[in-house]
């Protein structure tokens, strides 16, 4: 039975192959919402964590706060671009400033802050009270916030997950 | 009732010519004089034989003494002015039907006194401002600049159809083909052609020829385009004693926003933009355009607006000029926006965008808008409120890059044309797969701005991948994978 429903799928995504990719699309985004749930904050920790950051991106009414001013815009779909904000920071505290505006202004529901690039030294000095705020703002005004980080920071999140190290990548010979 | 203000070689009365000169006017600076076709003609030279439409070299072979001069078009701005500011002192409903003529809808006024007695108190006006005017009065708008066209100086058309037979084809018709078909049909009144069927003229003619017939048979009831003047919202002070904190600044920037509020209110209007100045004592100057993300005319709201955009700026100089210019719009007409209206609380968005502008700096919050270049960085940050414009076709694809701003210098070590060895940040990093090297270049018409790269991707041992790039003989790293 396994086999001929593998069968008739193979079929499908040869005869049909736009179909079968918007399928996959909807099912890696279900997979990735439940990470992004309003009123929470999230950490996501490993230095490979650009993809599930693009799938994130990909949502409307979504910021990014760029701590090391490292985003490639060339990177992202042109529908992404159009309704992203891009917060372009130099300093971890600068982000975390952003993110505190953002969040008591409300009206983004999603607010994405990548701190990956920023050196461990200067995340450590960040007080344990910045994320506590954070995350009571995150609460009051219903946003999703994700913490993007090389490592865990966030001692308050409500979830934390750790991207897989997918390198050595596979280089185009 | 209807007046119509002519002025005859309008363009000649904006250049003062007197009426008993010789003078022709060129369309525009010609490559040769020779060619230049003439606008318009004086009468005296029209007498001569010089007709509108003629090359200057042609002009000037029948008229020898004909003084040739070019077009002046602030001139005629200016004689336009002077005209509208004549016929707004007898009626403020009026239309610029175009430059030179005006027809006035006199039916609100009370009237007194015989047409052709008003007529002659119109030209009698117009003559004291130095025009030189024909004035038609008649039932029809159309009919009245018909009127004025045959005015000497004044003309009452009150019995349309008997009056237009026998005027002449030409003050209708203003395209020389027509004309001259016309002549050929054997057309000179607007008699003879009104008496053609008119289902023959619209299969001969056109929509024009209509157009004309109608015309010719005193016109349509239409409604005038009426001229209303412009209201500018927009006050402005010199200050006395220079002001040198934002405190007193927003006290000035409030009282103006209050006045100007009253007056949108009272036009039915909303702000869509603020258009502040500021000047300071050492002659530096501050200019910000604020687009108000929901237009209002809460002076709370455009107060805070404002008061976010000047948190940041700094001068070294206090402020003695201040100007404050708001763009107004129509309360329906602004929610076109899809994106303004999925915002809870869109002027609320634009403070906050302001304030994140004056915490990072100017260009660091927005909307990433790609440019048509393959060179790094090459896409420019706008505003996250304003419109986009369709993006550049560019295909996203392989694992995403962050980008290292500024590139982190690096050497490498080679082996066997292979980089084994990566030197970065006072680190050593053996590299254990390397693939490349990728060309990319742009620019090259260019000497200034031509560039060219050798990219090469390369994996530590610690499996990071990052992107070298070698430019002018200096090898850096872009960013990494991941």
């Amino acid at each position: 039975m396994k086999a001929t429903l593998f069968n008739l799928q193979n079929l499908l995504r040869d005869r049909f192959p736009e179909a079968m990719a918007a399928s996959q699309e909807a099912r890696r985004l279900s997979m990735v919402r439940p990470m992004l749930q309003a009123g929470k904050l999230v950490e996501i920790t490993g230095a490979d964590s650009g993809m599930l950051m693009h799938r994130f991106m990909a949502e409307r009414s979504c910021a990014l706060i760029d701590a090391a001013d490292a985003l490639e815009p060339c990177g992202l779909e042109a529908g992404t671009l159009r309704h992203l904000l891009w917060v372009r920071c130099q300093k971890a505290s600068e982000a975390i400033r952003a993110a505190d505006l953002l969040l008591r202004d409300g009206n983004l529901s999603t607010v994405l802050i990548d701190l990956r690039l920023r050196p461990l030294r200067e995340l450590f000095a960040l007080p344990s009270s910045v994320w506590h705020r954070l995350r009571l703002l995150a609460e009051r005004g219903g946003a999703a916030v994700a913490v993007f980080s090389p490592c865990q920071v966030v001692a308050c999140a409500a979830g934390r997950w750790t991207a897989p190290q997918t390198s050595p990548l596979t280089l185009a010979a | 009732m209807f007046a119509a203000w002519w002025l005859p070689r309008f363009v000649l009365q904006a250049l003062r010519v007197l009426a008993r000169d010789r003078v022709a006017v060129l369309e525009a600076q010609a490559l040769k004089a020779e060619d230049a076709r003439l606008l318009c003609v004086s009468e005296t030279a029209e007498r001569e034989g010089v007709q509108v439409g003629m090359t200057s070299s042609q002009a000037q072979a029948r008229c020898p003494r004909l003084r040739l001069l070019y077009r002046d078009e602030k001139a005629e701005q200016e004689l336009q002015q002077r005209l509208l500011m004549a016929v707004e002192s007898w009626t403020p409903d009026y239309e610029a039907t175009q430059p030179g003529l005006c027809v006035l809808d006199l039916s609100r006024r009370r009237m007194n006194e015989p047409w052709s007695d008003l007529g002659m108190l119109m030209h009698r006006d117009a003559t004291a401002l130095a025009m030189e005017t024909r004035i038609g009065l008649a039932d029809k708008a159309d009919l009245a600049v018909l009127a004025a066209h045959v005015a000497d100086p004044v003309r009452v058309i009150r019995d349309g159809k008997e009056a237009l037979r026998e005027l002449p084809m030409n003050i209708l018709c203003r395209n020389p083909e027509l004309m001259r078909l016309l002549h050929l049909w054997g057309v000179r009144t607007l008699g003879q052609f009104t008496a053609l069927p008119r289902a023959e003229i619209a299969r001969r003619l056109g929509a024009e020829g209509l157009a004309l017939h109608d015309l010719a048979r005193g016109g349509k009831e239409r409604l005038l385009r009426l001229v209303r003047p412009i209201q500018l919202f927009r006050e402005e002070s010199e200050i006395e004693s220079p002001i040198e904190c934002l405190e007193p600044l927003m006290h000035l920037l409030r009282g103006m926003l209050g006045r100007l509020c009253a007056r949108l209110a009272e036009a039915w209007r909303v702000a869509g933009r603020l258009l502040l100045e500021l000047r300071f004592d050492d002659r530096s100057t501050h200019e910000r355009d604020l687009r108000v993300a929901e237009p209002s005319r809460d002076e709370a709201v455009l107060g805070r607006l404002l008061e976010t955009a000047l948190e940041g700026v700094k001068a070294t100089a206090p402020v003695v000029f201040v100007s404050l210019e708001i763009v107004p719009v129509r309360a329906a007409a602004s929610q076109g926006g899809l994106f303004d209206q999925g915002l809870r609380d869109p002027n609320r968005f634009a403070e906050t965008l302001s304030a994140l502008e004056a915490l990072l700096g100017k260009g660091r919050v927005g909307r990433a808008e790609l440019l048509p270049s393959r060179r790094v960085d090459a896409f420019r940050v706008v505003n996250f409120l304003e419109a986009s414009t369709p993006s550049i076709e560019h295909s996203p694809g392989g694992p995403p890059l962050q980008r290292f701003r500024p590139p982190r210098p690096a050497r490498l070590v080679w082996q066997d044309w292979q980089p084994v060895t990566l030197h970065v940040d006072r680190e050593t990093k053996p590299l254990i797969a390397a693939s490349g090297p990728w060309f990319l270049s742009g620019e090259w018409w260019d000497t200034q701005q031509a560039w060219q790269h050798e990219i090469w991707d390369a994996t530590t041992d610690d499996g990071a991948l990052y992107r070298l790039v070698r430019e002018h003989e200096v090898w850096r790293v872009e960013g990494r994978y991941g």
